[in-house]
């Protein structure tokens, strides 16, 4: 697929209604959500388990060749209510960082989902099975993150506010690294069993080393990797 | 567009949402630790409508000082295949008034409740069986005499209610509780358990149009007229009660004993000789939140054909454990058809459901080519994976798998639903044996409901095999139906592997049953043998024989079977003495068993003869059953008061590793199906004019973390909403800098 990305002054201006403009702005942070309701509701409402058994993290299958599972794992979810708050947080973050590192979006999005499944495979043997965006939102989090603070160019209120968020976030996966504990959890997602946080820890570290590597070759500024991917 | 000033607040504003979502604690904590996944909370108005939370009217009682059940000890000796066991209750009365203490609390379903009396400094009040209409009306009188009484009532074969009336201000008063029941053994192990909590159970039904018989917190209602008398209400997540347990066993092997295995806590065993072992909970008291399991083993690697016996007067009383000596190798590869049927209701929250989903797992990796399959799961409602029965190919059991793995716990347990669905009349084939693995907590009211469905003869054809899940499951329902079924039942408590149970469970089922079995006695003039008729013999699963006899002997018993179409036949020598002074807790175990095997003739249909007779035999032998009490009254003292006392209910303690969702499950199924099934919102009645309380709870100084750990089945967690407005805040933030980025560039 190649996503062609409107220039600032034409992005309005996409057609379609709202999922239209979704697209238009963002196709593979659209695509993403969009695939992952369709997993999550397919057998719901077709009562067969086509998707999971196909899509899902399962380590077994994995280990036999199946290496899609290391990346589709993230679409599945066990309940509504974990993919509501797993998809609204890489919707919220994808949007934003789609728009930076537009056509590098996807390896960006890849390189974490792959990360983050080998990370479990290897250092986690013990699960299984694992679903959740989670890591991913991680991952994408900590991506922004090094974008914005690489675009900051003097330390202004925009900066005070992406250090405490750098901060806060720095806390939060130091926090599950070393604990293995969730470093907050006010939200009630029904029963999935303990949370992996290597899934977090990987893909933040994945994450930010992706944007600093890979979607943003060191020498290269924000600013011309932006006016690159518009010519 | 956002001015720079207004995108700062709209920043901060979403930052401080998280943080006001934090503070504002609208969520109870569980345990004392953040909630995370697998530590579901409930809501506080949620709480409230259950019945979970404190009284607010008694804020007193949040002293820790003001527990009136202070806490339970238990003195178990197990000699040959008998365990005898001493309980003992504690109450104490913190408060001015005097008061009458009511705790419903579990025994083994096949215990034999033969002593009682309770004790007030060195005085010794012994309690004796009566009716038990009889009895409730003497408690009530004596009672209202202001007189010291107890009262003990049998709700369900492992549910017991104990009354205790006018215990006064800062007094101390101790319960004696005696019973008697075989040791399970499996295999070659031999297993004891003692039960310490009832879980909360799932009330179907619509209320009756009249008072509630008792203070649980659901309605009496048609399907449950006794709701509210096994519902207590338990006590908040995370809290403890005053109700400190220590327990002490004492095996005495007919071998050298080896191979001592704590299930559930942690012991200390003291090896007294080769053939004596005394064990004791390491920690000197325990939470009463989970049943306490142990396993030992005795050397020679199977289990010692025993034969006991007991003689004191004209009858005597005998036992025999037959112990499977076929098939030991052999495997029964007739193709079987298994229907799978999973509890997904809220109590199976947490770890249980976790548990569940790897035990399902595995059970499917036990089946053979040729076997069809069948999974489903239930709460309200049945959820199946496919409509008819599957060839176990690898691809469909990959795909059943998935479904299992998708399973949540929430909603109620219907399972007379669930069981008329998954057990559907055949079509086409009918010489594949059925076989029902039911895998659950069983945590419900309407037990004798589902037993007696299990009677009918759309069930004829399938053996059940319950699984057992959690740390409290309702053992009544659980053996029961397997011995209706035909089967054998299995337990699986948080501590345990799955994987390592599904194994067992897939072994044992693939060894052939012996079938109609018959004993000749060798010219032994027996008589009321039990059970009767006899049941299928399954390997590793010894099966106790228990009779009386009038004449002595001794003589060559054979048991004989029908094994995969042949005859098998086993034998042992059994002696029935002219006077043996030992073993006397055969009498009340075998009035036990006739009782048991009445009431379960009688489910579905109760009848008055069933009725009279075990209300005689329950006099006759002193036990405690449904129709019969145990009730002491102290009368030598006068009595000082008149009037009736405060009552004061014992909240038990939610069991181990049952999420909030569970009892929020229960309020919540209940009111989809309108209001009989609605959680009782009050706290328990009042009594007579005179304020009732709600039993007191403290956080809990020491709680060990048991959710989910282990679990195979995880995520990632999901995203905090903390987390996701710190996102909104970075996502807004760099947006706004590109554009400021942009703005500066053009």
């Amino acid at each position: 697929m190649s996503a062609e990305y409107p220039s600032r002054a034409t992005e309005w201006q996409g057609s379609g209604g709202a999922s239209g403009i979704a697209f238009h702005l963002a196709p593979w942070t659209t695509l993403l959500a969009v695939a992952t309701l369709v997993v999550h509701f397919q057998p719901i409402v077709t009562e067969s388990v086509g998707a999971p058994a196909l899509l899902e993290y399962e380590r077994a299958a994995v280990v036999s060749g199946q290496w899609w599972r290391l990346a589709t794992g993230h679409l599945l979810h066990w309940s509504f209510g974990h993919l509501l708050l797993d998809l609204s947080a890489v919707v919220i973050i994808g949007g934003v960082l789609e728009r930076m590192v537009r056509e590098r979006y996807p390896t960006l999005l890849l390189g974490i989902a792959g990360t983050i499944g080998v990370s479990l495979c290897v250092f986690q043997p013990d699960v299984l099975v694992y679903r959740g965006l989670s890591g991913v939102a991680s991952g994408l989090f900590a991506a922004l993150l090094v974008m914005g603070l690489r675009r900051l160019k003097r330390f202004d209120e925009w900066g005070a506010m992406l250090m405490i968020v750098a901060l806060f976030f720095l806390t939060k996966i130091g926090y599950e690294g070393l604990t293995g504990e969730l470093f907050l959890a006010t939200g009630t997602v029904g029963d999935i069993g303990d949370p992996v946080t290597l899934a977090h820890v990987s893909g933040a570290l994945a994450g930010a080393v992706f944007a600093s590597v890979i979607a943003l070759p060191i020498g290269e500024s924000p600013q011309r990797i932006d006016q690159r991917a518009v010519s | 567009m956002f001015s720079g000033h207004c995108g700062r607040a709209v920043m901060l504003a979403v930052l401080l949402s998280g943080t006001a979502t934090t503070a504002r604690a609208e969520y109870t904590e569980f345990r004392g630790k953040p909630i995370s996944q697998g530590r579901m909370v409930v809501a506080e108005a949620d709480a409230e409508r259950i019945g979970l939370t404190q009284d607010p009217a008694t804020p007193s009682q949040q002293r820790s000082s003001d527990f009136v059940l202070k806490g339970t000890k238990v003195d178990a000796e197990i000699s040959s295949v008998l365990a005898r066991v001493r309980v003992e209750q504690t109450f104490q009365n913190p408060f001015s008034d005097r008061i009458e203490a009511v705790y419903v609390f579990p025994l083994p379903e096949n215990a034999a409740v033969d002593g009682y009396f309770f004790k007030v400094g060195e005085k010794v009040i012994r309690g004796v069986v009566k009716e038990r209409q009889q009895a409730r009306k003497e408690y009530e009188q004596a009672k209202s005499e202001g007189r010291k009484a107890s009262l003990l009532e049998q709700e369900r074969a492992n549910i017991f209610t104990q009354s205790l009336a006018n215990i006064p201000p800062g007094a101390e008063v101790t319960v004696h509780i005696e019973y008697v029941h075989p040791v399970d053994i499996d295999g070659s192990s031999y297993v004891f358990r003692f039960p310490m909590v009832v879980g909360p159970r799932y009330i179907p039904g619509q209320p009756l149009g009249r008072p509630s018989v008792g203070r649980g917190w659901a309605p009496d209602t048609d399907e449950v007229p006794d709701a509210s008398r096994v519902t207590p209400a338990p006590l908040p997540p995370g809290k403890r009660s005053g109700n400190d347990v220590a327990i002490q066993l004492t095996i005495e092997g007919a071998m050298p004993i080896r191979d001592i295995v704590p299930v559930t806590h942690e012991v200390d065993v003291k090896k007294v000789t080769p053939t004596r072992s005394v064990v004791r909970l390491k920690e000197k008291k325990v939470l009463a939140d989970k049943d306490f399991v142990i396993e030992y083993r005795l050397a020679g690697d199977q289990v010692v054909v025993a034969s006991l016996a007991h003689r004191s007067q004209e009858k005597g009383t005998f036992a025999v454990v037959i112990q499977p000596q076929h098939g030991v190798n052999a495997e029964d590869a007739t193709p079987r058809e298994y229907l799978l049927l999973l509890d997904r209701s809220g109590s199976m929250s947490g770890r249980a459901i976790s548990q569940l989903r790897i035990l399902a797992q595995h059970l499917l990796d036990g089946l053979n080519p040729q076997d069809t399959f069948r999974v489903a799961t239930f709460n309200n409602g049945v959820r199946s994976h496919r409509r008819q029965p599957i060839l176990a190919t690898p691809e469909n059991i990959a795909d059943a798998k998935a479904f299992i793995r998708g399973i949540r716990a929430n909603g109620g347990t219907e399972i007379n639903g669930a069981l008329h669905e998954i057990v559907a009349p055949r079509e086409g084939e009918v010489g594949r044996p059925r076989y029902l693995v039911l895998v659950t907590d069983a945590l419900v009211g309407n037990d004798d409901s589902i037993l007696a469905t299990l009677k009918t003869p759309r069930f004829a054809d399938v053996r059940v095999f319950p699984v057992a899940m959690g740390s409290a499951p309702n053992d009544y329902l659980i053996r029961r139906a397997a011995e209706l079924g035909r089967g054998f039942s299995l337990r699986t408590t948080n501590e345990d592997n799955p994987a390592e149970i599904a194994q067992r469970f897939s072994r044992k089922i693939a060894k052939p049953v012996m079938t109609d079995l018959e004993i000749e006695w060798g010219g032994l003039a027996v008589e009321e043998v039990l059970p009767s008729p006899l049941p299928d013999l399954y390997a590793d699963r010894p099966l106790v024989v228990m009779g009386r006899y009038a004449k002595p002997g001794k003589a060559e018993i054979s048991i004989k079977g029908n094994l995969m179409g042949e005859m098998a036949a086993t034998s042992l020598s059994l002696e029935l003495p002219e006077q043996e002074a030992a073993n006397d807790a055969l009498e009340p175990l075998w009035a036990r068993q006739r009782i048991r095997q009445i009431w379960n003739r009688q489910l579905g249909h109760e009848s008055a003869d069933a009725k009279k007779t075990i209300t005689r035999l329950g006099i006759e032998y002193q036990l405690v059953t449904k129709y019969t009490s145990f009730i002491a009254v102290e009368r030598d003292d006068e009595p000082v008061l008149a009037g009736q006392p405060r009552q004061y209910l014992v909240a038990p303690m939610l069991p181990e590793g049952m999420t909030a969702l569970a009892s929020g499950a229960f309020a919540t199924a209940a009111n989809a199906n309108g209001p009989a099934r609605k959680a009782s919102p009050r706290a328990p009645a009042a009594g007579a004019g005179s304020a009732s309380h709600v039993a007191t709870s403290q956080p809990a100084p020491v709680f060990s973390n048991s959710s989910s750990s282990g679990s195979t089945s995880r995520g990632g967690g999901p995203i905090d909403i903390v987390c996701l407005g710190a996102a909104g805040a970075l996502a807004f933030g760099c947006s706004r800098l590109r554009r400021r980025e942009e703005d500066e560039e053009g």
